[in-house]
């Protein structure tokens, strides 16, 4: 008799069972938490834009999703979004790299801050380092410092009191400033500064660097905070553009398969690294690409929402109904907003005889562009600025 | 032709009530003014009736015919001219800082007052002064009426405040004069936003950045319907203040509507 090592596999072993057959929105046993998440454990959120729709799912679950920087009472949401509040557990915007997330940790670590990583803009000042936090930049470089050490002292105070961290590994490209050695989450020149090669270089990290990276930023967390665990997630997001020679295309695959290598690693490394699998909810062929928006990029609600049923399945039985309900709410809003969108173009073009016809269907492509993009602040969409 | 000039507002009306009766300007004689004084916290129950708001309280309908001598509504036609004083509107530096938080430097934030940029204060306290009962009552009369409109903000606080152990940064004057400048900003952000002015007070009213000289809280002008005020109060001008105030007000508008209202 012929034995394999296959034999009695179970059916999540097996594409055919486990994918073919399987529909991916009930698929059970893609997940299997390493801990557990409970209510009262304090998470801290970070990472690439995707990350943010963790923590907007976890938050109207009922998980305790840290704010040490919450926003002002008198501030409406969608102003506070544009000032980088309630996004994630602290105004750092979005943590594109590992060596960005550990540069943000040894700078709230010794509450460092560089006037080389102020940038300007029309006579404004931003922060390089979280450049989407003041839409209109600060006064002067002062400024931009003192509200810099403000926030690292609130960044080090979530490091030490944090239970559990979800980070979204987005992306391996980023720049440098050569004299420095800083590593920043938008190219010099997109929102603020200026591009000079003498000054700045581009990096692509490898695989080595990052588990490295990520290796001393969790030593470094365990120090302050020895029971931490930490849930990574790699964003399903693709590119918007890239630096390297390559095909976009060939880019993104080549930086989301390091990222979900890295993952893999730093998760069979130890029973405190978890890996939660929203890459592949996403960007598996199993998706049949339902899941991106129109541009093939961004999200849509319905993959957010795919994603976090399966986290919720693990980490909250009732919490995943929840999830379906609010991606409804969002899919009849948005709806909402499209219908509302049409009456005002009709209403205007009745008004004006069609004059306003071709302006506005100009208008309504570039909000269609950013439609996909508008449930999650994302500085690398703005790269599509400088296509051909 | 006569002209008709509308004070409304909360009780820092008291102030220009009081100069108008004592220590006007020479004005034409065929200029009037009629002033409406209430809370603000019965000012929301001003309801709009066709061109008028119409007090739709009891309390607030007796404040209003006490102060106006007889009226208890605002008929929007009838005036040339309207001047909005106070209402939730100005710059209270303690009051702001406990709503918006604080700016650069940092060492005055805590957990109750946010650290902020100073873009950001702005649009803060644009917010807080777009939602008060000045610019909800300048709403209703553009809505009837294409009159000129001032708005004479609650004055600064009494420097008195200032000695408050409890707010140690209202002593630090770099900082209360940025955090006074981006306020001021705000409120003109504001005004320029609803086609308004603003009637600033006099730097000679100002004992420091943020804070009026006491001299000017002496003897406090306020309606008193039942009782005496008191001699000094933080909040409020006196007869004095008020003078300075509505001399610059009718200058304005006389300025806005070609000299309608300053006597020759």
């Amino acid at each position: 008799m012929t034995r394999s090592p296959y034999e009695n596999r179970e059916p999540k072993h097996f594409w055919r069972s486990a994918v073919s057959d399987a529909h991916l929105l009930t698929a059970t046993g893609l997940y299997a938490k390493k801990f557990e998440l409970r209510p009262r454990d304090g998470i801290a959120t970070a990472g690439s834009c995707f990350a943010q729709h963790v923590a907007n799912f976890l938050r109207k679950n009922g998980f305790s999703v840290l704010d040490v920087e919450p926003k002002p009472p008198l501030l409406d949401d969608e102003k506070a979004k544009a000032f980088g509040y309630g996004i994630y557990s602290a105004r750092y915007g979005n943590i594109y790299t590992v060596r960005q997330l550990l540069q943000l940790a040894l700078d709230a670590e010794r509450g460092f801050v560089d006037e080389r990583d102020v940038w300007s803009k029309d006579g404004r000042f931003f922060d390089a380092l979280r450049p989407n936090v003041e839409p209109e930049g600060a006064d002067t470089v002062e400024e931009v410092l003192d509200l810099r050490r403000h926030h690292l002292a609130k960044v080090k105070h979530l490091f030490e009191t944090m239970d559990v961290f979800i980070f979204t590994l987005g992306l391996t490209e980023a720049w440098v400033r050569k004299d420095t050695g800083r590593v920043y989450p938008t190219a010099p020149g997109t929102i603020a500064g200026d591009y000079d090669p003498e000054l700045f270089a581009f990096k692509n990290f490898s695989y080595d660097e990052i588990v490295a990276d990520f290796e001393e930023f969790f030593e470094l967390m365990r120090l302050w905070n020895p029971r931490l665990k930490v849930i990574l997630t790699v964003s399903p997001v693709p590119l918007t553009a890239t630096a390297t020679d390559d095909h976009v295309l060939i880019a993104t695959t080549y930086s989301k398969s390091v990222l979900r290598a890295v993952a893999g690693h730093l998760s069979q490394l130890s029973n405190r690294i978890d890996y939660f699998p929203s890459y592949e909810l996403v960007a598996s062929p199993w998706s049949r690409g339902f899941f991106y928006e129109s541009n093939m990029r961004a999200v849509n609600p319905g993959g957010v929402a795919a994603v976090m049923r399966v986290f919720f399945e693990q980490h909250g039985t009732h919490a995943a109904a929840a999830a379906q309900t609010e991606a409804k709410a969002e899919r009849r809003e948005r709806t909402a907003r499209v219908r509302e969108r049409k009456r005002d173009v009709e209403g205007a073009d009745a008004r004006d005889g069609g004059d306003n016809a071709r302006r506005r269907q100009r208008v309504d492509e570039a909000r269609e562009r950013q439609s996909a993009e508008e449930e999650a602040i994302c500085e690398d969409v703005l790269l599509e600025a400088f296509a051909p | 032709m006569s002209f008709s000039l509308c004070v409304v507002g909360n009780s820092h009306v008291a102030a220009f009530k009081l100069a108008w009766d004592q220590r006007r300007p020479r004005l034409r004689d065929d200029v009037e003014a009629t002033f409406f004084s209430a809370p603000n916290r019965l000012m929301k129950f001003m309801k709009r009736e066709g061109k008028s708001l119409v007090a739709n309280d009891g309390e607030l309908a007796e404040k209003l015919r006490y102060t106006s001598g007889g009226l208890d509504r605002i008929d929007f036609d009838r005036y040339d001219a309207f001047l909005v004083v106070g209402a939730g509107f100005g710059i209270d530096v303690a009051r702001l800082i406990q709503e918006c938080g604080v700016t650069v430097p940092w060492r005055f934030a805590d957990d109750t007052h946010p650290l902020c940029s100073r873009r950001l204060l702005e649009t803060l306290i644009d917010t807080y002064l777009e939602d008060s009962m000045a610019i909800r009552l300048i709403g209703h009369i553009q809505r009837f009426s294409t009159a000129p409109i001032l708005i004479a903000g609650a004055p600064f606080i009494s420097e008195r405040v200032a000695d408050d152990e409890a707010q140690p940064w209202l002593k630090d004057d770099a900082f209360v004069q940025a955090f006074v400048a981006c306020a001021r900003r705000a409120a003109e952000a504001v005004a320029a936003r609803h086609k308004i002015e603003i009637v600033w007070q006099r730097p000679e009213t100002i004992a420091r950045p943020g804070f009026m000289d006491v001299t000017f809280n002496n003897a406090p002008v306020r309606f008193q319907m039942r009782s005496k005020g008191p001699s000094f109060d933080v909040k409020h001008g006196n007869l004095d203040y008020g003078a300075m105030m509505l001399a610059d007000a009718l200058t304005r508008l006389d300025q806005l509507t070609n000299g309608r209202l300053l006597a020759a």
